[in-house]
């Protein structure tokens, strides 16, 4: 798979499981959008998406990037790199 | 009492924060190894102290985003492990009834300490009780929430208060554990009694001369068995039984006898209807001072009678060092992998038997066994001592 295919394919996850552990609509989640400012999503939200992305993945990100993965962009970023 | 009546209370997820290891498989997987993770501090200016090693997490270890004593940062880190592994949500628990309950020696005074020293700069004022606020201040959780400073055995009394919290109602899931910083008061407080290590922790062997501290924190999500059903999630083991009295003997020296210890761990049995040959494996305390350990080995003896040759015991403070109020909670962890993986860590450093310690010690590498239930000890300093029994989910 090529890494542009790669990178469609998490835009496309993160974008379902960011709508649905913070209840918004897939449409509004676009690639730049911060959840925490945004929609509010608190911490408890930003870990279960980082659990959700691992489980999704098969990726281990560092503990703290939790605090980092805010954006579907980040994300994107951020699970391919883990994939490398 | 009837059968296993204390079976009722899961362990779902662990923390571990460790100086072998940031995170609970890197831990466990340094255990079983046998990696030793006490050396020169750095921290601390160590002139004039019989010994200069510990247990030490790298020096730049803090929160990122947010200034906190070191303990803290601890706390909070091995809190979000644990809840992240018990896979709780938003939506699967209702955050008002998950509850949070650390326990510890120092708790933030080492911080406190080092303001003062430096001119009273702090960024305001930080009390030992922001050790269980602050993780549920992070997750939003508003269940019931204290710190419990019981000395040494803090760890285990933190997982006691959880279990009797849900028991009684007043939560569906705890976040309970233990953290602790190391601190010139502490290693000036062991080095006043010569109870350092200078070279290495030796539990129960002959030739053992103290112990080394340590630091780091470790926690686990507990909740009852209903709600870890209905949430789906497959527990590592149980919490089947706590017991907690005291020595009342001696500032610093255990009962001869060990009176508090003989008493904890057959309240922990006789909670869970257990006998002794209901045991497998007993993380001890195991400090690696003289006057522990023998202790410890007859009060161990005189609770499981002949039982207890068949009884794998070991000490993974010889690794660790003592991790103070994380100590107990950190050995809770290492039970439950020890059951979930059915293997348990050894004791290092252990070369030459004591009679007085006549235990089976599982000596210098870890060993493969069946764990049914787990017995966890801690002993705190001046007597205060609780005893927890874990078995398989």
């Amino acid at each position: 798979m090529s890494v542009e295919a790669r990178a469609a394919e998490i835009r496309q996850v993160a974008r379902e499981l960011v709508a649905e552990i913070l209840e918004v609509d897939p449409e509004e989640v676009d690639d730049h959008v911060d959840f925490a400012a945004e929609f509010e999503a608190d911490s408890l939200q930003r870990l279960e998406l980082m659990s959700g992305l691992e489980y999704h993945f098969g990726v281990r990100y560092p503990a703290d990037d939790w605090r980092e993965l805010t954006t579907v962009a980040n994300i994107v970023a951020r699970t391919l790199d883990r994939m490398k | 009492m009837s059968p296993r009546s204390g079976s009722d209370v899961v362990v779902t997820g662990l923390g571990v924060v460790s100086p072998i290891g940031g995170d609970r498989e890197s831990f466990w997987r340094a255990l079983l190894g046998g990696v030793v993770g006490t050396a020169e501090l750095t921290r601390f200016d160590t002139t004039g102290l019989d010994a200069s090693k510990g247990g030490e997490i790298s020096a730049e270890y803090q929160d990122r985003e947010r200034s906190m004593p070191r303990a803290q940062a601890f706390a909070c880190a091995a809190a979000r492990e644990a809840v992240r592994d018990a896979g709780v949500s938003a939506t699967t628990v209702d955050r008002a009834r998950v509850g949070v309950c650390f326990g510890t020696v120092m708790g933030t005074r080492p911080a406190i300490e080092s303001w003062i020293r430096g001119g009273a700069e702090g960024d305001g004022w930080l009390d030992p009780s922001a050790l269980s606020r602050a993780p549920a201040l992070e997750f939003g959780f508003c269940g019931p929430n204290a710190v419990i400073p019981t000395a040494c055995a803090a760890g285990n009394s933190a997982i006691s208060y959880g279990v009797a919290a849900i028991r009684d109602g007043s939560a569906d899931a705890m976040v309970v554990g233990g953290a602790d910083e190391l601190s010139l008061a502490m290693l000036m407080m062991f080095n006043s009694f010569h109870a350092l290590a200078p070279d290495a922790v030796r539990p129960f062997d002959l030739h053992r001369r103290g112990l080394m501290l340590g630091e780091g924190a470790a926690a686990l999500v507990i909740e009852s068995e209903a709600h870890a059903a209905a949430r789906g999630v497959r527990p590592y083991g149980r919490v089947l039984g706590y017991g907690n009295f005291a020595d009342a003997y001696h500032m610093t020296a255990p009962h001869p006898d060990g009176r508090g210890a003989v008493r904890s761990m057959t309240a922990a049995l006789q909670m869970a209807d257990l006998t002794p040959d209901d045991v497998d494996y007993v993380s001890a305390h195991g400090t690696g001072t003289p006057s522990n350990d023998p202790v410890e080995a007859s009060a161990l003896r005189r609770v499981m009678g002949p039982a207890t040759d068949s009884i794998g015991v070991s000490s993974i403070k010889s690794m660790l060092g003592h991790m103070q109020g994380a100590a107990g909670a950190v050995e809770a962890a290492s039970c439950l992998l020890a059951i979930r993986d059915g293997i348990v860590p050894p004791t290092m450093n252990y070369d030459t038997p004591d009679p007085a310690c006549a235990l089976d010690i599982v000596a210098n590498a870890p060993r493969g066994c069946t764990v049914e239930v787990a017995l966890n000890n801690a002993f705190g300093f001046g007597g205060n001592i609780e005893c927890v029994a874990f078995g398989r989910p």
